[in-house]
């Protein structure tokens, strides 16, 4: 056996009162070397990563042993537990939004680490948080340093709580799902970062992660968590080329591949629909019919908000968030919207059914100028384009039956009532595959996935052409996730909807999808067939997009280079009178676009 | 910042005007003379027209209401249809009375009720917890003038530690403080309930929050992680409370003020409604208004202190 591990876990049980969370989990992890926890929610891969640090609420039972190096960690308590907090671990979170005090500056909240563990003095404390921001690369430390929280960015709150974890020189670091919350471009840089500063430091981390990407992007072993329990753990080639468990394989294909699907444009399920579930014949074609006039065309769309300041709240600028904006849809096509949080997707779709007025640009749907209608004209549009949300949670009313919220548009509609009503509900339920007796019940009995499914189903209650899916699977789980795209492609098998799908989630994008348009500052920078956008990137944004993506492949990791630069997202920001100039496309494949210059 | 400030004491001069527009009209609307209250019902229709006239209730409503507001602008806020000395005057003279009982009352109240509440949250569901809700509720519910013949009874009878008459004349400063020491402990006690609350709950809340754990995470004692991690954030809810309920702890201070026979503007405002002193009634609305929209401005002004996020636009 090698020397002493940094941290030894065994037979790690934790309870909340009579429910066990923690069922038994043991592992070890050396000096330098990273191990990945990975799991859904519930599998205890984050009460078991708590539990290290002690940082479990009181009325949680953890038995078992944990120990980080020397000390024994359940046996501490009181000042000697304090003292090992921070010192002898170091731990980040998934939420840089909220994991950060908002009322303390940044560097004092670093500094704050090294004044509970060292004899260091003020200035000196200052010094070495100043060299630790170098470090962890934020640009222009000593400015930075005493400035408040709400003022980073994600990325850049990321790199001061690291900062903060590494400031005493802790042995093993603890990190919780530190990139979840991140775009992929800052998620990449934030790995590149958290492996430089292992190389240079021989910390061991402890990496928790619901995403095989990022496992193999960075980590040395593997431990598969479900349901409190270790499904399989091992290194990680053994994992990612030779998976023993079906769940473990159902995680890996949650992951982009990335090009293993250019020979086909169609959408790819996750999972083969089962034959009995075929209907016998489809209601419509299903294949895109690419002759015919596009169910929704945008042209040149524009939707900018005001920037009020100063003392007056006068207007002082404008946040071009939709700037010419065009592409086409038809019936039964999926066209993808990806981009980063802040490109405009969400926006944009929202654009087209006017929850946000346009300043410019034209929008038809099936015919109709959208921009130009009003009253029943307006209403009977958005009777056949339905939005579905990103957090099922929110979308819900929590005090209306799951019943009551699909009838809700009939209603409003004046489609149907009485007994029609409910077989409608019912029958409605059965297509996203829920039992038709749950329209009684409230959304809070029921998972993220079947809420999910509740929203498809009150989408489809009007019986929309299209459907707007803004980040509709991306809060759901991996295995989960593959559930509901499986279940989106089949309606569209079944009913020829076409779909807005708005995602910054490549691995779903890229099987749902049969065109993708790429946002970037408000801007379609490339769109094309998918196979020709992810197999071909030729805009450099799309490249840089693309290339951050993790795969699922452990052998690829170092192939790939990427400069270390942090770098602050760039603002659509722009003053009053600001004339953004037209965008000029030039096609490079058939259907392919890809707009020229910046 | 500047520009801030200077807009809302702009709002605030229309509130003004709103409320004097209001207060001018309500009081005329309510029935009752106040010549009959002044000289009784026994007196004669010619006395009482001439008092009418002496008071310029016999000009139209209009007229009234333009020399009224005009008046206001000038700071002559009438005189007293009562006592005839000048509105603004008799408000002046015990104002500071007042404003000392509140001011007290406001400081025990938050000294009293911040560390309870506090106390409570960092021992959720153990028995400070219930100690701490139970007493806060009882100073809830308990009326000022019940709490307050209690403190008497204790304290200035069978105790004899304080005067039973407050009556604000003391000279030396300790005198003062004995004056003052009952009726604000009195006022205070029902601050301190709403204040105690309000922390307690708004302090679980923030004890709940992903820094809170970063703070334990990096091995920060206990007492930082309240003191400096929490206290801080829990701040703003209790600030809007204290803020809100300083226009009703003036308000209250009205039965104090009775109680303990004290001069102040609780029982200036009870003496005017009973004798129908309509225009004592609308300076002291004046003054009401001017004291709430000021205490607005200083929570708001208050709340960019305590957290950095917020800015003065």
């Amino acid at each position: 056996m090698s020397p002493e591990p940094v941290l030894l876990v065994e037979d790690l049980r934790v309870a909340f009162g009579r429910t066990e969370v923690v069922k038994g989990v043991s592992f070890r992890l050396d000096a330098g070397k990273t191990l990945a926890l990975v799991g859904e929610s519930g599998s205890g891969k984050s009460v078991t990563a708590l539990s290290i640090m002690r940082l479990l609420p009181e009325r949680a039972r953890v038995t078992g042993a944990i120990r980080l190096g020397e000390t024994d960690m359940l046996a501490l308590s009181g000042e000697a537990l304090r003292k090992a907090r921070g010192k002898k671990a170091g731990m980040i979170f998934q939420e840089p939004m909220t994991s950060l005090n908002p009322v303390l500056r940044v560097g004092e909240q670093v500094a704050e680490a090294l004044h509970y563990h060292t004899d260091l003095s003020k200035s000196a404390a200052r010094a070495e948080v100043l060299r630790l921001f170098e470090r962890v690369r934020i640009p222009d430390a000593a400015r930075r340093y005493d400035e408040y929280p709400h003022t980073f960015s994600g990325g850049m709150r990321q790199r001061v709580m690291i900062a903060m974890a590494l400031a005493c020189k802790p042995r093993l670091l603890i990190a919780d799902e530190p990139t979840t919350a991140l775009d992929v471009t800052i998620q990449a840089e934030i790995l590149d970062l958290l492996a430089e500063l292992q190389r240079e430091t021989g910390t061991a981390v402890l990496f928790i992660t619901h995403d095989m990407g990022v496992v193999a992007e960075i980590a040395d072993d593997v431990l598969v968590m479900r349901h409190g329990d270790i499904l399989e753990q091992g290194p990680v080639r053994k994992i990612f080329s030779a998976p023993a468990h079906d769940y473990t394989r159902d995680l890996l294909a949650a992951v982009p591949r990335l090009g293993d699907m250019a020979e086909t444009d169609r959408p790819v399920r996750f999972r083969p629909r089962p034959a009995e579930q075929i209907p016998a014949s489809p209601r419509r074609d299903p294949a895109p019919t690419p002759d015919a006039e596009p169910l929704l065309s945008v042209d040149g769309l524009v939707t900018r908000f005001k920037v009020r300041g100063g003392m007056l709240g006068r207007h002082t600028g404008n946040v071009h968030a939709v700037e010419g904006v065009s592409f086409a849809l038809r019936r039964g096509e999926t066209l993808a919207l990806v981009g980063e949080s802040g490109c405009g997707k969400s926006t944009t779709g929202r654009s087209i059914l006017r929850l946000v007025e346009p300043e410019a640009g034209a929008v038809r749907f099936d015919g109709q100028d959208v921009l130009k209608a009003e009253g029943q004209a307006l209403r009977t549009i958005r009777q056949r384009i339905q939005m579905i949300f990103q957090d099922p949670y929110g979308s819900l009313d929590p005090r209306q039956t799951v019943g009551s919220a699909i009838a809700e548009p009939m209603h409003v509609h004046k489609i149907a009532r009485g007994s029609e009503m409910e077989d409608r509900v019912a029958s409605l339920l059965r297509r996203v595959e829920l039992d038709p007796g749950s329209a009684t019940r409230f959304p809070h009995e029921f998972s993220g996935g079947q809420r999910q499914r509740i929203c498809i189903a009150r989408a489809l209650a009007l019986d929309p052409a299209l459907v707007i899916a803004d980040e509709a699977v991306s809060a759901l789980d991996v295995s989960i996730k593959a559930q509901v795209t499986d279940l989106l492609l089949d309606l569209q098998d079944d009913l020829g909807l076409s779909y807005l799908f708005i995602s910054h989630d490549m691995a779903v994008v890229e099987r749902i999808s049969h065109r993708i348009a790429v946002m970037h500052l408000g801007r379609i920078v490339e769109t094309g067939p998918r196979s020709a956008v992810i197999g071909s990137p030729s805009h450099p944004y799309t490249q840089k997009l693309l290339a951050a993506v993790p795969v699922a492949d452990p052998e690829k990791r170092r192939a790939r280079k990427r400069d270390g630069v942090a770098e602050e997202l760039r603002s659509p920001i722009r003053s009053v009178g600001f004339k953004p100039e037209d965008a000029v496309y030039r096609e490079v494949g058939p259907g392919h676009f890809v707009m020229e210059g910046a | 910042m500047l520009g801030f400030v200077l807009r809302r004491l702009g709002f605030a001069v229309i509130t003004l005007f709103a409320v004097l527009t209001l207060v001018f009209f309500v009081i005329r609307i309510l029935p009752g003379d106040p010549t009959l209250v002044i000289l009784g019902d026994q007196a004669s229709a010619q006395s009482i027209a001439l008092l009418r006239e002496r008071m310029g209730l016999d000009q139209p409503v209009w007229l009234q209401y333009l020399q009224f507001l005009g008046g206001a602008l000038r700071g002559d806020w009438g005189t007293s249809l009562v006592s005839g000395r000048p509105v603004i005057q008799e408000v002046l003279n015990v104002l500071p009375h007042t404003l000392e009982l509140t001011f007290v009352a406001l400081v025990l109240g938050v000294v009293l009720g911040l560390p309870a509440g506090i106390w409570a949250a960092v021992n959720r569901n153990r028995i400070p917890d219930y100690v701490t809700r139970i007493v806060s509720l009882l100073g809830l519910s308990a009326p000022a003038f019940v709490s307050g013949i209690v403190l008497l009874l204790v304290f200035s009878i069978m105790l004899r530690w304080f005067p039973v008459i407050s009556g604000g004349q003391g000279t030396t400063l300790l005198d003062r403080a004995r004056d003052l020491a009952l009726p604000a402990i009195n006022l205070a006690l029902i601050m301190a309930a709403y204040v105690t609350r309000v922390t307690r709950s708004s302090m679980l809340e923030v004890l709940s929050q992903d820094y809170v754990r970063t703070a334990m995470a990096k091995g920060a004692p206990a007492r930082a992680v309240v003191w400096r991690h929490a206290l801080r954030n829990c701040l703003i809810p209790v600030v809007t409370v204290v803020g809100l309920y300083l226009g009703i702890l003036i308000g209250n201070s009205v039965l104090t003020e009775i109680v303990f026979n004290r001069p102040g503007l609780g029982k200036l405002i009870v003496g005017a409604l009973n004798q129908r002193d309509y225009t004592m009634l609308q300076g002291m609305m004046v003054i009401y208004t001017l004291i709430v929209v000021l205490v607005n401005l200083l929570t708001d002004l208050v709340y960019g202190f305590i957290d950095p996020r917020v800015q003065y636009k």
